[in-house]
């Protein structure tokens, strides 16, 4: 598709040159690690405690011991951090009045949105690469059975595409990142508890409202199950997304 | 090149553009001349594909804007106002980025970027952050994205604005060194500026057009009086109750340098009569000169004047 591999390109180095994305990555390296530091000492002494007085505590895997824990807590990071890296992408350009060369060259507005869209997304696989430390540490520690833990990742990914796509959005309702950054924050938020209501009623509605959490969707993937349920979930939710923005971006060329 | 036909543009319940038709021939340079919030940013935004119209059509090069957006946008190089640049990419790479984003072929990219650079003069600046230079630099870093994938037509919004004199100097000769091989819309609100680089202008006021000439033929039509200055040795002021009893002679007025101006009606020449009257009064003719009238009148006149204006909003397209 014309323009997109430009705008990609562009993007990415954006990211690269401001400092905004290495301060991102580092805070969340940084949790991520202190999470990872409490999940494996609190390990080592339930693991130590089931060698003492074997029956009277639960024995976990490394993948149950370590890893979900750290995949569930590295998720809650993600909600708080991908807006924040996601919300520059539209807003900026309005605000500078650069989108006016975007959206004269002879390229598609989907070029546009999937050009950012992947940016955003090359940065946060970055991220994720990064990540794989704590379990390639784990695995000289204690044996880790890796295939779960790649259908972990898988779900981590395919969640992060999901906030990506709505912060995506998000930056396109406005030219204040600030605002982008709170609203793709609170739409994401919503989604993720929203399971919540659903654990407490009962019914169709609970089903349905169970069925639009992220979290529960998430959870497959973190037991080491590949469901294509959840897969289609993600990537639909995805999609919409950035069906969404391309939309609205259209929608406010009439309005303007 | 380009035809702009019964342009309309509303925002809310504001009309912005209304009823606008104008052609531009290939290869001219169309002057494009208003006061500020005449509704020239909108008709170019409109023309360039950025903002869709309520009702009217555009077509460059024979397409439709609305119909086929792509191929309209390819044959435009489009100038904002303010030029959409990444201060964070050099030169040389926004330029890179323009002429990907426009399609320009690979192996083409390095040789197009290299002209682009030439023609607009940006060879010294070409490692520098768009973040660091100038502003008059910055306009001249937009001028040569939009012209890098040559396309047939170039749109500059405002292009001198902002610039201190020894750059709008620099930038009008680089438009005017563009002339032929591009054609060329650039819109203004100062009168001089068009005067110096079109050849033809289409003046807008209130979202209406109010004129579309070339300016010779935009001065005949307004003036329906010739204006003389008369510089005179020995002036006194039974000259001027002489002059004033003329026939054909309107008013007799005050010019620069203690001179009269004498303002006579079209038809009938009275020179001759004016000329006569001063030499045998023995009051010293020095100078008889006529005064052109200024573009700055006609503009005032066809800005600020609806009765005068609403007459030629309809006037033909000079050829």
């Amino acid at each position: 598709m014309t323009g997109l591999a430009a705008i990609l390109r562009r993007e990415l180095r954006a990211y690269l040159i401001s400092p905004v994305a290495y301060i991102l990555c580092a805070v969340f390296l940084l949790l991520a690690g202190y999470f990872y530091f409490d999940i494996v000492t609190y390990y080592a002494a339930q693991s130590l405690r089931a060698s003492q007085f074997p029956g009277a505590v639960e024995q976990f895997t490394a993948h149950q011991g370590i890893m979900v824990p750290l995949f569930s807590n590295v998720a809650v990071i993600l909600l708080l951090i991908l807006p924040l890296l996601t919300m520059r992408l539209l807003a900026e350009e309005r605000l500078r009045g650069t989108y006016e060369l975007l959206y004269t060259a002879p390229i598609h507005l989907t070029a546009i949105v999937l050009g950012k869209f992947l940016a955003a997304l090359t940065l946060y696989t970055l991220l994720l690469a990064i990540s794989l430390a704590w379990p390639a540490y784990t695995a000289t520690l204690i044996p880790l059975d890796w295939g779960p833990v790649a259908a972990g990742y898988l779900g981590l990914w395919l969640m992060g595409a999901v906030f990506i796509a709505v912060g995506l959005f998000a930056s396109s309702l406005t030219q204040h990142q600030m605002v982008a950054a709170l609203v793709g924050f609170g739409v994401l938020l919503l989604s993720w508890v929203i399971g919540w209501a659903g654990h407490n009623l009962e019914g169709n509605a609970a089903d349905v409202l169970r069925y639009l959490s992220l979290l529960d969707h998430l959870d497959n993937f973190l037991q080491g199950v590949i469901d294509s349920r959840d897969c289609v979930y993600f990537a639909s939710f995805t999609a919409l997304a950035l069906l969404a923005t391309q939309r609205l971006l259209d929608s406010q060329r009439w309005r303007s | 090149m380009i035809h702009v036909e019964n342009l309309h543009k509303r925002y809310g319940p504001i009309e912005a553009v209304r009823d606008v038709s104008f052609h531009v021939a290939p290869g001219e340079i169309l002057g494009f001349l208003g006061p500020n919030g005449a509704g020239k940013t909108t008709t170019l935004r409109i023309i360039t594909g950025f903002l869709p119209a309520t009702s009217g059509r555009v077509t460059v090069g024979g397409d439709d804007i609305f119909d086929h957006p792509r191929a309209v946008k390819e044959r435009i190089g489009y100038l904002p106002e303010t030029p959409p640049l990444y201060p964070e990419l050099t030169v040389c790479e926004q330029l890179l980025f323009a002429a990907r984003l426009k399609g320009v072929a690979r192996r083409e990219r390095k040789a197009a970027i290299e002209r682009a650079i030439e023609k607009t003069g940006l060879t010294e600046v070409r490692r520098r952050l768009v973040a660091n230079l100038s502003k008059g630099y910055r306009q001249r870093v937009g001028l040569a994205q939009a012209l890098v994938n040559t396309p047939p037509v170039l749109v500059l919004d405002e292009p001198t604005v902002g610039l201190d004199p020894k750059q709008i100097i620099e930038i009008r000769r680089l438009i005017q060194a563009l002339a032929g091989e591009h054609t060329v819309i650039l819109s203004s609100h100062i009168l001089p500026e068009v005067r110096a680089t079109c050849q033809r202008v289409v003046i807008i006021h209130q979202g209406r057009v109010v004129a579309t000439d070339t300016f010779d033929t935009l001065a005949a039509r307004l003036r329906d009086t010739e204006k003389h200055r008369i510089e005179v040795a020995r002036p006194d002021a039974t000259l001027r109750g002489q002059l004033a009893r003329l026939p054909g002679v309107v008013a007799v007025g005050d010019a620069d340098g203690g001179a009269l101006l004498v303002e006579t009606t079209l038809d009938g020449d009275c020179r001759e009569a004016v000329a006569k009257t001063v030499v045998d009064g023995g009051f010293g003719l020095l100078a008889f000169e006529p005064q052109r009238i200024s573009l700055e009148e006609v503009f005032v006149q066809l800005t600020t004047e609806e009765p005068v204006a609403a007459e030629p909003a309809t006037a033909e397209v000079a050829a």
